[in-house]
């Protein structure tokens, strides 16, 4: 059992080895800043950034210090030297009691007596004195006040040479952070691109930019202006707004004035596209004895990125002759919302709380929004459910002519009357059904006289005078002599063509209905009232309030005295030109002309030249990204890639161009084979005239 | 006998036998000269090396043009440039194909083009033992690729029409190259040129009275940047409406001989006179009319016309007009044909069987287009028919074929240095039986200015000259010809790295061997081919005394064993 004295002086070794040790730490913590210290101002191996130099010398410091503390740690008997050394009155005393406390054999009263005499030693020693850290502290922190100045020194070196770099080297975009943030009301969250070719954002949407170059200024330019981008720290910062297809450029700038390579990125704006809606049930115009009716109505609405309401609006019109009243209102329904862009609605709408009379009429249509702000609401297909009045035949809405004899059949009434004939066929003598398919042909061409008077074409297509219109034809010959005034954009010419479609099925309905030949009229009749539709689908109201025929140009009819006719004669007509095919062609002729390995520059100009020409195109902005690809590879010195995309972009724009050309004809056979075919043709046959 | 005596014995039997000089009577064949003619020496290079190398040791062999020899070695499977030159037996070593292999045997491309067209580069390859592999074809203008097609061949040897479209860039003679490999395999290259000028097709559209057709038509000519317009219409008597310069009348041919094609509307007001000066534009300038009738010929206009039984068809079913698909489609439901076409006509549309609508037919060196669709305008809306297309097209068609003044042809407008090309020079009005006393001269213009006088021969037909070009200097140049006031030229490129397309003339090769009654080879067996030539030759080896004795090679083994044997005798201690 170890005695008292034995217990002391174990625990005053450990101290002292403890404390040993905590100098070894402080002087290997001293040692590796030293080493920081010249690694920073060597630059090996981090030449800037003040973070990474701060690690460095912390990583160092707490390195050295562990490697001594753990490599030169004291032993009981090392310390006690250490103390000998310093204390020569102990004599070997604690040397001695240090191998005794390790092991060694001798005598007990030796150990006793060693230990007791020790143990008094100790008495008289202080560690702070025997082993001091005062020298250690003291390298340290002249070995922290070296390194701290050293990562001062190379953090202000390493921006000083950014700032001689930037304004000497040649100046380079090396990086390009875009921050597309859609417009607000979206709600969607912002997308983050690293040199991108190309930049697809919704229009509104905001972009921030970030570019590092090496450069003293850096130009930003688009389609609609050029601004330079202002300097945060070592990048240039700018933002832009995004409105219509085009581009974004960055152009560095040093500060002796020389540019370097543009950086071209294409800009694509995805248009927020407005809902649309339709009144799915019943789709159709309904006609009812009277008001105590219930009419079921679905609405699908959909947006491409989120609807923000839908209604059912309805337009009552009470009243006749000169007095009619309007009244709007909401109809309420229950929507369902299968997405933020899918809608559907439906509601059971009672017409008896409306009070219709006879004669009477509502209007109704899907309204619906999104969320642009500011954005027209978009409306349905108007729809009517009309409260006939006794004894008269179902009106196609309030604009018809009030000779209802001649006007009031709708082409579906004659699709109705047709389809009616047809079911009572089995019940007709084949004179009456041809009678009566006589008489519903007749009411087509009643309907078809509408429509053309409705377009301000005649009536009297000049095949003979009494006949009331053609069967068959439209008056070509007026139409094509209205042709200027649609050329000059002066008719109401959207759906124009389909119009001209419907009127032409109506003839042959007619003519057929006139031939017997029912079920194919049918047919036509169909065809007809869908192309009428599509001419008129949004504006059906409008189709039947229209009061005044389109407005034409009489001065350009040939008509006026004869007196004053007269020869004329004009200047000949100078080639058409069309200046896109005429840029995209120049476009090819400058990538043709490039050389085999061209510059970055080159390309890149010529890809902002084909986004110049139509930056709306898709065709050209793919040949765009493709150019800037190539640009890109000719700046890395990837010449191979670089030739290929150049190559695979000509043979692309090529193509475009090529398919709006015209083909060169190839001039059939020689002149002697032109002449032996004239001759063979001619044969025996003398020429009728020929000059001697 | 020790090894010591042994070679002592061998070294003085050599030394004797080369002092006696015994001769040895052997049968030998005399060295004769062959003669190879490489046919295609960039692509078959390895191949003539190869013969060389078989026939060096027993021919004094001759690598050239085709000449005097004791027989000659034809490598290639082309005819060679003089083969006329070739004298005595022909044995044709022909590559062998085992591996893909492609040539470019022709290349179609118009010879001019405007400056808006586009031009259609048809290559037809010659592609063998690459059956389902891919066949690329790329077109070349400069140092860039504009077209790229690609062609799988079905079988082991085949022959495919590739088309490239070109679209020029700028008004000049542009050269192209057209470039065709099998993966990294085999290729080929041949080179092109295609003037293209920056002129515009002078056409007069005349109606003697107002048509609907005709103003149709009219407007859709004018809307063709490669058409220039001149228009005339007679509203009534006495009152027109015109644009540009264009003729009072069609009375006078020298007024509109100026133009190339004539559009005429409602031909049926034509007088006598004018039917005769649109004879004389036809037949004397070569030119182009369309007739857009209105109702059948007759009188004066259908002698021009030609056609009988004219029938009209107005049943009122609109029908699709098949046309070349080059022209495009129109519509119609009113026709106007005849039963019976003339003589040499050919129709370009049809409207239904035996119903032609729209039909040509030559007079003299022109021709005359007749339209009997009468109601196409009515359906000219492009979702209907491709009436804004088809008219620019076939008159711009008709115009092109209308003969210049002069007409230049050469057969090879890419040249090697010393090559030579045939020159054929048609006069327009020679050919039409018009006499001049204008001279013609023909010269080589280089591009330092540099002329050189091209020497011309009246040709087979009347009118026609040719001549023949010899490439001297390369570079572009351009091959001059004037005649009075007219002149015309043609470019032409001569240039030491051009590639030409060439036919595969292998057949021609196996009758030309066949005729010389020699023999072919594949490239792939030339271990027959010294016996085969000697065979041709047909010189039976002749007795000829040999001395082996006098080579100087036996010092050799004299030295050796003498040095051997000395050797061996320090060895044992003997000397």
């Amino acid at each position: 059992m170890p005695s008292a004295e034995q217990n002391t002086l174990e625990h005053f070794l450990d101290a002292a080895r403890r404390r040993a040790n905590q100098g070894m730490a402080i002087t290997g913590a001293s040692i590796g800043l030293a080493v920081a210290a010249f690694l920073t101002i060597v630059g090996w191996p981090i030449r800037d950034g003040l973070g990474p130099l701060l690690l460095l010398g912390a990583l160092a410091g707490v390195g050295g210090g562990l490697r001594w503390a753990l490599l030169r740690r004291a032993s009981r008997r090392s310390v006690a030297v250490q103390i000998e050394s310093r204390v020569p009155a102990c004599r070997n005393l604690l040397v001695t009691a240090s191998e005794l406390l390790a092991g060694s054999r001798v005598d007990p009263y030796v150990a006793a007596l060693v230990y007791e005499q020790a143990a008094a030693l100790m008495e008289s020693l202080a560690l702070p004195a025997v082993l001091p850290n005062r020298a250690a502290l003291q390298r340290l922190m002249l070995a922290a006040a070296v390194w701290g100045s050293a990562v001062t020194w190379r953090a202000t070196h390493a921006e000083q040479a950014d700032v001689m770099a930037a304004q000497s080297g040649p100046p380079a975009i090396t990086d390009v952070t875009v921050v597309i943030t859609p417009p607000a009301y979206l709600k969607l969250a912002a997308r983050t691109l690293n040199n991108p070719g190309r930049i697809e954002a919704v229009a509104g949407s905001r972009l921030s930019i970030t570019v590092n170059a090496r450069a003293a200024a850096v130009q930003l330019e688009t389609l609609a202006e050029r601004s330079s981008l202002a300097r945060s720290g070592k990048a240039f910062v700018g933002s832009a707004t995004v409105t219509a297809d085009g581009f974004i450029a960055f152009e560095p700038a040093g500060g002796d004035g020389q540019l370097g390579d543009r950086r071209l990125i294409g800009l694509t704006v995805l248009a927020d596209l407005p809902p649309t809606v339709v009144v799915r049930t019943p789709g159709r115009d309904l006609h009812f004895p009277d008001g105590a009716r219930t009419v079921s109505i679905a609405i699908d609405a959909n947006d491409d990125h989120g609807l923000a309401s839908l209604k059912l609006r309805a337009t009552t019109v009470s009243g006749s002759g000169e007095r009619f009243s309007f009244a709007e209102r909401d109809v309420p329904i229950t929507i369902t919302r299968q997405g933020a862009g899918r809608w559907t609605a439906s509601t059971s709408w009672r017409l008896a709380a409306l009070g219709l009379e006879p004669g009477d009429m509502v209007v109704y249509r899907a309204v619906a929004t999104d969320h642009r702000p500011g954005a027209t609401p978009v409306e349905s297909d108007a729809w009517i459910v009309e409260i006939t009045a006794p004894g008269s035949l179902a009106a196609s809405g309030f604009a018809i002519d009030p000779e209802q004899n001649r006007y009031a059949l709708s082409q579906q009434m004659v699709i109705l009357k047709t389809e009616r004939l047809l079911a009572g066929k089995a019940r007709l003598t084949p004179e009456a059904f041809a009678d009566s398919a006589a008489q519903i042909g007749m009411e087509q061409r009643r309907v078809r006289a509408e429509f053309v008077f409705m377009m301000g074409g005649e009536v009297d297509d000049g095949h003979g005078h009494g006949e009331e219109i053609s069967q068959t034809e439209l008056n070509e010959v007026a139409e094509a002599e209205g042709e200027d005034e649609l050329a000059a954009g002066r008719l109401m010419n959207a759906g124009r063509l389909a119009l001209i479609r419907g009127i032409r099925d109506m003839s042959r309905a007619a003519t057929l209905l006139g031939t017997n030949e029912v079920p194919g009229a049918l047919i036509e009749e169909r065809k007809a009232l869908a192309q009428i539709e599509q001419a008129f689908s949004h504006s059906r109201i409008i189709l039947r309030a229209l009061t005044q025929r389109e407005s034409l140009d009489f001065s350009r009819r040939l008509s006026g005295a004869l007196a004053d006719a007269a020869s004329s004669a004009e200047a000949a007509a100078p080639p058409p030109s069309d200046a896109k095919r005429a840029a995209t062609r120049q476009l090819l002729a400058a990538l043709v002309a490039l050389p085999p390995v061209p510059s970055r520059a080159s390309i890149g100009a010529l890809a902002e030249a084909a986004l110049r020409i139509d930056p709306a195109d898709a065709r050209l902005q793919a040949i765009a990204s493709g150019l800037t690809k190539a640009a890109d590879d000719a700046g890395r010195g990837e010449t191979v890639a670089a030739a290929q995309g150049l190559d695979r972009m000509t043979t692309r724009l090529s193509t475009l161009v090529g398919a709006s050309a015209p083909r060169a004809v190839t001039a059939p056979g020689s002149g002697e084979s032109r002449r032996l075919r004239g001759s063979l043709a001619d044969g025996p046959r003398a020429p009728t005239s020929r000059q001697p | 006998m020790t090894p010591r005596r042994w070679l002592r014995t061998v070294a003085i039997l050599i030394a004797l036998l080369g002092f006696l000089d015994p001769s040895v009577p052997t049968q030998r064949f005399a060295r004769a000269e062959v003669r190879v003619v490489a046919t295609n020496s960039d692509r078959d290079a390895l191949l003539v090396a190869s013969v060389v190398r078989r026939l060096s040791g027993a021919f004094r062999v001759v690598v050239g043009e085709a000449g005097m020899s004791d027989a000659t070695i034809l490598v290639g499977d082309r005819l060679p440039r003089a083969v006329e030159a070739i004298r005595g037996p022909l044995v044709a070593v022909m590559p062998s194909r085992s591996t893909p292999w492609l040539a470019i045997e022709h290349v179609a491309v118009p010879s001019g083009a405007l400056r808006d067209e586009r031009v259609d580069v048809t290559a037809q390859l010659r592609v063998v033992g690459a059956k389902g592999r891919a066949v690329n074809v790329a077109l070349q203008d400069g140092a860039h690729v504009v077209a790229r097609t690609s062609v799988t061949p079905a079988t082991a040897d085949e022959r495919l029409a590739v088309a490239l479209p070109y679209v020029a860039t700028k008004v000049d003679a542009v050269r192209l190259r057209i470039v065709a490999e099998v993966g990294s395999a085999a290729a080929t290259a041949a080179d092109l040129l295609v003037e293209v000028r920056d002129t515009r097709r002078d056409v007069l559209a005349f109606d003697l009275r107002p048509s609907w057709q005709a103003t149709f038509v009219r407007r859709a000519l004018e809307a063709d940047a490669r058409l220039a317009v001149t228009s005339r219409v007679v509203a009534s008597p006495g009152i027109t409406r015109s644009r540009g310069s264009s003729p009072t009348a069609l009375t006078d041919p020298a007024t509109i001989a100026r133009h190339e094609v004539l559009v005429i509307g409602a031909p049926g007001l034509l007088s006598e006179r004018e039917v005769a000066a649109i004879e004389g534009f036809l037949r004397e300038r070569g030119g182009r009319v369309v007739l857009l009738l209105e109702a059948p010929p007759a009188g004066p206009l259908l002698g021009l016309v030609g056609g009988s039984a004219w029938r009209q068809d107005s049943s009122g079913r609109v029908v699709d007009l098949a046309a070349d698909s080059s022209l495009g489609r129109l519509r119609g439901a009113s026709f106007l044909f005849p039963a019976r076409l003339p003589r040499g006509a050919e129709v370009i549309a049809w409207a239904g069987e035996g119903r032609p609508a729209i039909w040509r037919r030559p007079v003299g060196d022109g021709e005359v287009v007749v339209v009997g669709a009468l109601d196409s305008w009515q359906r000219r809306a492009p979702t209907e028919s491709d009436f804004g297309r088809f008219w620019p097209a076939l008159v711009a068609g008709l115009a092109a074929s209308a003969p210049p003044p002069i007409e230049i042809g050469l057969s090879q407008t890419v040249l090697q240095p010393g090559d030579s090309t045939r020159l054929t020079v048609t006069l327009r009005d020679i050919a039409a039986g018009r006499g001049s006393d204008a001279s013609v001269a023909a010269r080589l213009v280089g591009t330092d200015g540099g002329r050189t006088m091209v020497r011309l021969w009246p040709g087979r037909a009347l009118g026609t000259l040719e001549g023949t070009v010899r490439a001297t200097t390369s570079g572009p140049g351009r091959i001059e010809v004037r005649w009075g006031a007219d002149s015309a030229s043609v470019p032409m490129l001569v240039d030491a790295a051009a590639r030409s397309a060439a036919p595969g003339t292998a057949d021609l090769v196996s009758h030309l061997v066949a005729g010389a009654r020699g023999a072919q080879l594949s490239g792939d067996n030339l271990a027959r081919l010294p016996d085969v030539v000697h065979k041709l030759i047909g010189a039976d080896p002749t007795p000829e005394r040999w001395h082996p004795m006098r080579s100087p090679w036996w010092i050799l083994p004299f030295a050796l064993l003498l040095a051997t044997e000395w050797w061996l005798r320090r060895r044992a201690g003997d000397a």
